[in-house]
């Protein structure tokens, strides 16, 4: 499953970088490497809920500090 | 019809925060001046001698002003120094047409190189007086396996003092260059490596202003960079097909921009995970089209790279350096400056709200500012360069 990160210029300057290196972190650490792909994206389309995080054809708005709570709450559950 | 390609860089004397020489740059329409110059002594005056010499030749000529006029107007502005009662900078004027014919004009400079094909073609000069200083003149062709290359006297005297008695000498240089002729270097290259060269001979303590400018001919390559969606939604198909119908290489910053270019087109979109920085997103491929980056932040970043890139006060191994990298930015400044002969700039016009909201430090104005600025560095790269606001 692709787990697409936005890194256009406004998801950039709110931490696409730290999310996308802490999501990767999250997924190896819970040995789920073989279930989730993380790829980037440019833009996709909602500027104002940056950062955009896009799973399964629904996009969430996912700050650095939210992340842990997005990977459990959103990543997790599509496995479980 | 060949386009000039042109690169210069310079080292400046260990210990001195300006450059004593001075290279000026002009496109005319059938071809380029340059200017290259060295002012008497070093620092602040040497700096001033060489800018005034190099900058009042270069426009003089391009508005179509003789030889003679020139240097009688140099001669009787320059500032004579305090100390030596004399106002002095040599200069090497070199006018290259796109035809692939080349006019010099020489004064006090070291002897120009002339190579084709790995060895060297003799130049017929003519020695002429104007005011009391002996120009040399000379006219030659230029072919695409040819180098031309002018320097200051320090790549001469590379190595004086330090690792070699009487320093590169003309000779050797000549020799060292011979290496530089193949149809795919480009002069950047010629230039960074003498350059190098020399910093190693004086053990990265130049004892005099260095400084290189190289020319070559080739066919001109073109770049076509496509920033920001159009302003009218509606013209997005239009305008894209415009774009791939102009010759040259496409290239587009803007994850918007490019998401749309990717719809059009039919394709996907990669991006490249391993070239990305805390600081610059990462770059993109689409089939078809050369470099994709997002926007606002890695052309900021480019813009910087360039401009570190043409200041010869900024340490150039470290600016050279930082343009090799793998990031998007770096890409992309990379491609301006070594493949790009003319630059087609196509500067879409829509606003992205969410720019614009308090807070936000890069909104349209920013951007568009931007644009300006980076057409204006690769101007006085000497190419050329349209801008077209869609």
């Amino acid at each position: 499953m692709e787990i697409q990160v936005c890194i256009g210029s406004v998801c950039h300057l709110k931490g696409s970088y730290e999310i996308i290196n802490k999501l990767d972190e999250l997924i190896n650490s819970n040995g789920l490497e073989d279930k989730f792909k993380i790829k980037a994206a440019f833009c996709l389309g909602q500027c104002v809920g940056a950062v955009c995080v896009k799973v399964q054809d629904t996009i969430y708005s996912v700050q650095p500090e939210t992340v842990t709570e997005f990977f459990e709450n959103v990543v997790k559950k599509q496995v479980m | 019809m060949y386009f000039v390609d042109t690169a210069h860089n310079s080292l400046i004397k260990y210990g001195e925060e300006l450059c004593g020489d001075h290279v000026e740059l002009v496109n005319v329409p059938d071809g380029k001046i340059m200017v290259l110059s060295d002012g008497l002594g070093s620092g602040v005056k040497a700096n001033i001698l060489a800018t005034m010499t190099s900058k009042i030749a270069a426009t003089m000529l391009r508005e179509g002003s003789s030889l003679e006029e020139t240097i009688d107007t140099i001669v009787h502005t320059l500032p004579v120094c305090s100390e030596r009662h004399l106002a002095y900078s040599t200069f090497t004027i070199i006018k290259a047409y796109h035809t692939g014919r080349v006019y010099v004009a020489e004064f006090d400079n070291p002897s120009i190189f002339l190579l084709r094909d790995g060895k060297d073609v003799p130049i017929e000069k003519v020695k002429k007086e104007i005011n009391g200083k002996v120009i040399y003149e000379s006219t030659f062709e230029l072919d695409k396996k040819s180098l031309l290359v002018a320097v200051s006297d320090g790549v001469i005297h590379a190595g004086v003092g330090h690792s070699l008695r009487f320093g590169w000498q003309w000779k050797n240089v000549n020799d060292y260059l011979k290496d530089f002729t193949g149809e795919d270097i480009t002069t950047t290259t010629v230039a960074s490596s003498v350059l190098d060269y020399c910093q190693n001979l004086y053990e990265n303590q130049a004892g005099d202003d260095t400084t290189v400018l190289a020319v070559k001919i080739r066919e001109q390559e073109t770049i076509n960079l496509f920033t920001g969606p159009p302003f009218n939604p509606e013209n997005d198909y239009k305008v894209i097909e415009d774009i791939l119908s102009h010759d040259g290489k496409i290239v587009v910053c803007g994850g918007t921009t490019a998401s749309i270019v990717a719809r059009t087109l039919g394709e996907e979109m990669e991006i490249d995970l391993s070239t990305m920085t805390p600081d610059i997103p990462p770059a993109g491929k689409i089939p078809r089209i050369e470099l994709v980056t997002e926007g606002v932040i890695t052309i900021n970043k480019t813009i910087s790279l360039i401009r570190d890139y043409m200041n010869p006060e900024v340490n150039r191994k470290k600016a050279a350096l930082n343009l090799r990298q793998n990031n998007a930015a770096a890409m992309l400044a990379r491609l301006l400056i070594e493949r790009c002969d003319k630059l087609n700039l196509w500067v879409g016009q829509a606003i992205n709200p969410v720019h614009q909201e308090a807070g936000y430090p890069m909104g349209f104005n920013f951007k568009m500012n931007q644009i300006k600025e980076l057409a204006g560095l690769i101007e006085k790269l000497g190419k050329e360069v349209n801008l077209m606001y869609i």
